[in-house]
């Protein structure tokens, strides 16, 4: 259930509670509107009785006496529904009415004087009927008491049918009426379902680096949620640029005092062997601190909201290049499609391209070639920067040190190492990978895959 | 050859000093933005090298100061931080080269030279004007193949001039660029400096190396080699 999207549970439990209301609507109502017909029915039946009791009279022989026109012509119409009959005390009948012509109608036994009874009975063994009796006393001509039963039957059918005709009205509005409250429903809650839905293309948006923050008009109870999470968010952010300005300010006061160090093996007061343990105690201190900070820095990223476009980065990286190896006289080719967007810091990607564009200063003869280019992998959308030079090609052993897999701790690295190590330790921490392959043009080619965002 | 050294750390700054003193530089140290600048702007300086990280005015603020006011020198940058993003605005600022701390003396050394050769328009250290060779790296000077012995401030003379070879540098010029204060020094010192190295580079004085433009200077006027 509670895969279930919020949208189909409000949906679910509100159509039941909506049918459920409907079926038990439905079945009071037809409850009343039977009720209320067989009321009408009865009033209707104990006004003929009644006329038929007020138009009879006792002959002087005591016989019963019916008038010609009786008080409801539909006594007098064969099979008109409405039927009836006299019995006297002893259940012998009297009188019949002219519709019972031909008819078979099962009455109910006789009652006593003063009674009144409503009963269903059948005519012809199948029709429905009610039948109602009532009991009456005349005063003989001789002075004596003679005992009457009045029957009249009422078929069935025409309350039948009205009956059901209600039940179809009835059924068919509800239907109709289920309908459109569903629609009307649905209507509701996708309408009151649309902030949910703004807030979370909002929060898309923002891990995929096109927003900051949460935007958009939430209603009361969703706008805390919308403050605690951009709340959350900045402080995240803040708490990382604290980070890493922490450690800048760490790293600018460890190396001065390791720049002074080194600056004192021309002292001339120190003897070569001192000098060689100083410089390379020097060396391995400032291996240890930078490769620290810079991972330190890097693994700093964690869940990335900042894009990063990677033309501007590339060509900054290379007009800096062109001028630090100016007497080199190197040739540099650029090749990065210009629509490229990085899903990450600018100083991740600026460390990633600086270091493999320095590395291959380093080894070229003349040439260095930067590509970048969006590829679809397993991974989805990534970015693939390529860097390859002329020169003789990297020592298996850096290549190795290069594409190993994972991170390394505390492991000294050689100074010409750290670059690279910093390039694999960004890749690795952006889910990317890295590779070393021998260049056409003669030197290595360094393959790296970071994650690339959709171009604006 | 005149550097500016701005480092705000104290003993690297003397122990620099010292060291580009050692190797013939006439040196100015700044301790901070300010003084950086007062050096900019009123010593006719060949090289600067700029601490980033400086207490008042941050260095990068002074390069994009010194580039403001049209001055052309060779700056090399010294950063603590060693990350891309420092490095390249430090360049786009107007730096020509950068070194993260810590760095070895003697590429410092190298990296600083480069630049004043590059300014100059030299690519090798090795300045060849035929017959006249001169090696920054070893300080050593030959005309064809016979080594010249030079004293410093005649090294220095014929370094400066070799750098800026084909151009009219004059006394006052030059007097700048190898001594570190400016009080009224004897010109004759720089005449007497040029006579010599015309003895010594040419005693036979055939090639006339150094060409006197009477009122305006002195001109190094062999060709460089291809």
């Amino acid at each position: 259930m509670s895969r279930h999207s919020f949208h189909t549970r409000l949906l679910l439990t509100a159509s039941i509670a909506l049918l459920a209301f409907f079926a038990i609507s439905a079945l009071l109502l037809d409850i009343i509107f039977r009720q209320t017909s067989e009321n009408i029915l009865a009033n209707r039946m104990q006004v003929v009785v009644m006329s038929l009791i007020a138009s009879t009279e006792l002959d002087s022989q005591g016989r019963v006496m019916i008038p010609e026109v009786l008080p409801e012509h539909r006594l007098e119409r064969p099979g008109s529904g409405l039927y009836a009959q006299i019995r006297r005390g002893d259940g012998a009948v009297v009188w019949r009415s002219p519709s019972t012509l031909g008819h078979d109608i099962r009455y109910p036994p006789v009652i006593m004087t003063g009674e009144q009874r409503l009963v269903r009975s059948t005519k012809d063994e199948e029709d429905p009927l009610f039948v109602m009796s009532f009991g009456v006393a005349w005063e003989g001509p001789r002075g004596e008491t003679a005992p009457f039963v009045f029957d009249v039957a009422q078929s069935l059918e025409p309350y039948e049918s009205q009956l059901w005709r209600f039940r179809r009205n009835l059924l068919g509005s509800f239907l109709l009426l289920s309908v459109v409250l569903l629609l009307v429903q649905m209507l509701v809650i996708r309408w009151g379902m649309r902030p949910l839905r703004q807030m979370g293309a909002s929060l898309r948006e923002m891990q995929s680096g096109r927003q900051q923050a949460l935007t958009g008009d939430y209603p009361r109870e969703l706008a805390e949620l919308a403050r605690t999470i951009n709340g959350l968010v900045s402080d995240e952010r803040a708490h990382l640029d604290r980070y890493r300005n922490s450690l800048a300010d760490l790293a600018h006061s460890l190396k001065t005092p390791l720049a002074v160090l080194s600056t004192l093996r021309d002292d001339p007061g120190m003897d070569g062997a001192t000098r060689e343990v100083l410089n390379a105690q020097v060396e391995r201190m400032n291996a240890i601190v930078e490769y620290q900070l810079r991972r330190a820095a890097a693994s700093g990223s964690g869940q990335n909201l900042k894009r990063t476009p990677v033309a501007p980065v590339a060509a900054k990286i290379v007009d800096s290049l062109a001028k630090v190896y100016h007497e080199r006289g190197l040739r540099f080719d650029q090749r990065v499609e210009p629509e490229l967007v990085f899903q990450g810091e600018e100083e991740d990607l600026m460390e990633v391209i600086g270091n493999l564009m320095d590395n291959a200063c380093k080894w070229a003869r003349e040439q260095v070639v930067l590509e970048a280019r969006a590829v679809s992998g397993s991974r989805g959308r990534m970015l693939e920067v390529i860097v390859r030079d002329d020169g003789p090609g990297m020592p298996a052993e850096a290549v190795e040190r290069f594409t190993r897999r994972g991170v390394r701790g505390d492991e000294s690295v050689e100074g010409q190492g750290i670059g690279l190590a910093v390039v694999r330790d960004i890749s690795v921490m952006y889910g990317g990978e890295v590779q070393v392959e021998r260049a056409e043009i003669g030197g290595a080619e360094l393959r790296v895959m970071l994650p690339a965002a959709a171009s604006a | 050859m005149r550097v500016l050294i701005v480092e705000d750390e104290q003993a690297l700054l003397e122990s620099l000093g010292r060291q580009f003193e050692a190797a013939g530089f006439v040196v100015d140290l700044a301790r901070d933005g300010r003084e950086a600048l007062y050096y900019g702007e009123e010593f006719p300086l060949d090289v600067a090298i700029i601490d980033l990280g400086l207490p008042d005015i941050s260095g990068m603020d002074v390069i994009a100061r010194l580039r403001a006011d049209g001055k052309s020198l060779p700056i090399l940058v010294l950063t603590a931080r060693g990350r891309w993003q420092d490095k390249v605005s430090g360049l786009e600022a107007g730096a020509d080269d950068y070194l993260v701390k810590p760095f070895q003396p003697e590429e410092l050394m190298a990296r600083v030279k480069a630049l004043v050769r590059r300014a100059g328009g030299w690519s090798s250290p090795v300045l060849r004007c035929p017959p006249v060779t001169l090696d920054m790296a070893t300080q050593q000077v030959w005309v064809n193949d016979n080594e010249v012995t030079l004293t410093t401030y005649e090294y220095r003379s014929l370094e400066y001039l070799m750098l800026n070879a084909g151009k009219v540098v004059s006394k006052a010029e030059l007097t700048e660029h190898l001594y570190a204060d400016d009080d009224d020094r004897d010109s004759n010192v720089i005449e007497v400096f040029i006579g010599r190295l015309r003895r010594k580079l040419d005693p036979a004085n055939a090639v006339h190396p150094l060409e006197t433009l009477r009122g305006r200077g002195y001109r190094f006027r062999l060709q460089r080699a291809a």
